[in-house]
């Protein structure tokens, strides 16, 4: 089914518009949700507040790309389980790993925490920063730090040599973008 | 900012981006504009310094630009040939690179040979039987062989450098093949003396720890070696030597005195397992000797096992960096299933506890590694100074694994083999007097770079010679030359020198302001 068609089922309020919305993107959601977790009971309930999430947020809402609409919402509470995870110490998960890599990018692994309103500027940041890259180093680094997939796995689907260095050169470049256009990292 | 920052900012990256589709095969696109982009150096830089004079005549070319970067397709890459450097500042050199490809030329083992080279101890019916099997294999009456290291002799002319002077230089190799690459490094025709330092891996270096699948990796091309040797911090770091990670106090549990029952069906392999309780954030355990184990970094706990009626000679020990865990409690297993309801009657051990330094029990458990290993052998003359240098490595990868901060189930034996194993950089040091307008030479086998033959790639038969120009180097490079010898069994397949062996070109002028050259030959 089109997206277009899943988002007139949640407009006509049709509960098949879950059903239909976890045929298409269920995969993709857990996936994600593994990625960050590892724990396929906690990648299931995130899951299953993704299609909560959606339900009420279609309507009014109305995104342009379901796709990306449902895995936002995955990934924002599967780092929202990991925070609290980690709060309970409960560590060693993918997410962990993940976190680990882009202490790279900033001087002090437990500096001040960025401030909610200057998030959405640091996320245009970045945005503007992945246009500089090339096309494979783009797909690398958020295959890597956006869905969270496992370097092999990415390194195997592109048939690239050393992707874990070129993560590595990537991620310095991120710190430098992010000291350039005055952030203090 | 911290990195859950950029994680969660990482959300609301545009859509474009989330939904970019994956590229095509990028190794082979990469390689194919590889391939392009080197036959447009080829011509640029062949046609080049003919424009500026005659080959070999010294001076840049007028635009280098096209030769700066290098293919990074090879599977197996042997490093570049790396400039020499020193400790202090001021010198500038007019550098000449000679690359000799003498090894590539077919050599000849006739089966008289190959019978008269095998050990005194055989005997002369073992020595027929060898024959006949050789008449078998080879009906020729013998075989050709043939390498592919190239005899590099880098020379320098130095301005600027009068009086006492440390000289430093670098090469790309690994311990277990270490014996082969040192340069020798002669001054004015005279050997220098020289004292070996190894660098850290490249994963390592490059804080590639916990969650990386590589976390080991060593050299593995171009873009490794400018990130090594860039800043000048890996050869600072190699130099310091593993002296001042050597004190770091550990805690040491060795397992003594173990006894277990003899196999049998019912107890397939009896298993000695040391379970303990740690702070898993404050805490790193090593384990030397051990098989296996398990940990929950939840409930704080951790096990180590090995099987106890196997590895009789072996020490076995857990090293702990950090802070203390509790004493080990030893369980019996009947297998390797060291879970409850398995569990076997009749096992002891004494776990003996000491406080020692990190030195100690590297060089303690390195000697043993290397004595019971077929990784690497020394000549008992380098024994002690080889030993140092391994175990100074060890010692900053023990302490920086520490460092990292998390936990990482490891033992000592896969630290070791991954240490003697992969490609770093080591520097040759060597103390002198220069002189102004000395000649210091530095000659050494360079193995090549290549593909693996089962692969089928298009480099499948090319080796590949790199030529960093400056990567690390204080030494100012005024000029730069480079020349073939001895090139009469290779055709070039590809590179940035601007060779051009048909047309007598086999002595160029290069851009002592570029990066990097590359070379690519096949057997012609």
């Amino acid at each position: 089914m089109e997206d277009r068609d899943i988002i007139s089922l949640y407009f006509d309020r049709d509960e098949t518009a879950i059903a239909e919305t976890d045929r298409k993107y269920g995969a993709l959601c857990r996936g994600l949700a593994m990625n960050i977790l590892g724990l396929i009971q906690d990648a299931e309930e995130c899951v299953a507040d993704t299609w909560h999430r959606t339900w009420c947020a279609i309507p009014p809402q109305c995104p342009q790309s379901l796709r990306c609409f449902v895995a936002r919402i995955t990934r924002n509470l599967s780092i929202s389980r990991l925070r609290h995870d980690r709060a309970f110490k409960r560590g060693g998960s993918r997410g962990e790993e993940l976190l680990s890599e882009l202490g790279d990018c900033v001087s002090d692994r437990n500096g001040d925490p960025v401030a909610e309103s200057e998030r959405r500027e640091l996320a245009r940041s970045i945005d503007r920063w992945l246009d500089t890259l090339g096309e494979t180093d783009r797909y690398v680094f958020v295959r890597r730090y956006w869905y969270g997939e496992a370097v092999k796995d990415i390194a195997s689907s592109l048939s690239l040599p050393r992707c874990a260095q070129r993560l590595h050169r990537l991620r310095l470049s991120l710190r430098a973008h992010l000291e350039k256009e005055g952030f203090s990292v | 900012m911290r990195p859950d920052d950029i994680f969660e900012a990482m959300s609301d990256v545009s859509d474009r981006h989330i939904e970019q589709k994956k590229p095509g095969r990028a190794g082979r696109v990469f390689m194919r504009f590889a391939a392009v982009a080197a036959a447009l150096a080829l011509i640029v830089v062949t046609v080049l310094p003919r424009m500026g004079g005659s080959a070999g005549e010294s001076g840049a070319p007028e635009n280098a630009e096209a030769e700066q970067s290098v293919p990074e397709s090879f599977m197996s890459y042997a490093g570049a040939m790396l400039p020499l450097t020193a400790l202090s500042d001021g010198l500038a050199a007019e550098r000449s690179v000679a690359l000799d490809f003498s090894a590539w030329s077919p050599v000849w083992h006739s089966i008289d040979d190959l019978v008269a080279e095998l050990p005194d101890s055989v005997s002369d019916a073992e020595r027929a039987e060898a024959r006949a099997q050789y008449e078998e294999w080879y009906p020729d009456g013998g075989y050709y062989s043939s390498g592919t290291d190239v005899l590099v002799r880098d020379s320098y002319v130095l301005h600027g450098g009068d009086g006492e002077t440390t000289l430093v230089m670098p090469f790309v190799s690994s311990f277990r093949y270490l014996d082969e690459h040192i340069p020798t490094l002669t001054q004015n025709g005279e050997l220098l003396a020289g004292e070996l330092f190894a660098g850290d891996l490249a994963g390592y270096y490059a804080g590639e720890g916990y969650g990386s699948y590589d976390y080991s990796s060593g050299i593995s091309g171009w873009s490794d070696l400018k990130a090594v040797l860039s800043s000048g911090e890996y050869m600072r770091s190699a130099l310091d030597g593993g002296s001042a990670v050597a004190d770091t106090p550990v805690i040491v549990y060795r397992v003594e005195d173990v006894s277990v029952p003899p196999e049998s069906e019912e107890n397939l392999n009896p298993t000695v397992e040391l379970s303990f309780t740690l702070d898993y954030d404050a805490t790193t355990v090593w384990s030397w000797g051990f098989n296996g184990g398990s940990w929950d970094s939840e409930n704080g706990t951790m096990s180590r096992n090995f099987s106890g009626g196997h590895g009789e000679g072996y020490s076995r020990m857990l090293i702990v960096m950090g802070e203390d865990i509790t004493e080990p409690v030893v369980t019996g297993y009947r297998t390797g299933d060291c879970s409850e309801g398995n569990e076997l009657e009749g096992v002891s051990a004494k776990v003996v506890r000491c406080e020692t330094t990190l030195g100690e029990v590297v060089r303690e458990t390195m000697i043993e590694f290397i004595d019971k290993s077929a990784y690497i052998q020394f000549g008992e003359n380098d024994f002690e100074e080889r030993l140092e240098l391994i175990c100074s490595v060890a010692m900053r990868t023990l302490e920086r694994y520490h460092e990292l901060g998390a936990y990482i189930w490891e033992d000592f034996e896969t630290v070791y083999g991954d240490i003697l194993a992969q490609n770093r950089v080591f520097f040759l040091v060597c103390e002198t007097e220069l002189s102004e307008g000395d000649t210091v030479t530095a000659e050494y086998l360079k193995d090549a770079s290549f593909d693996y033959y089962c692969a089928h790639t298009d480099k499948q038969g090319v080796s590949g010679y790199e030529l960093a120009v400056s990567l690390g180097s204080g030494i100012e490079m005024r000029t730069l030359t480079a020349r073939l010898e001895n090139f009469e069994h290779c055709e070039i397949a590809g590179g940035s020198f601007g060779f051009d062996v048909e047309n007598g070109v086999t002595e160029v002028a290069l851009d002592p302001a570029a990066e990097v050259y590359y070379i690519e030959v096949r057997r012609g």
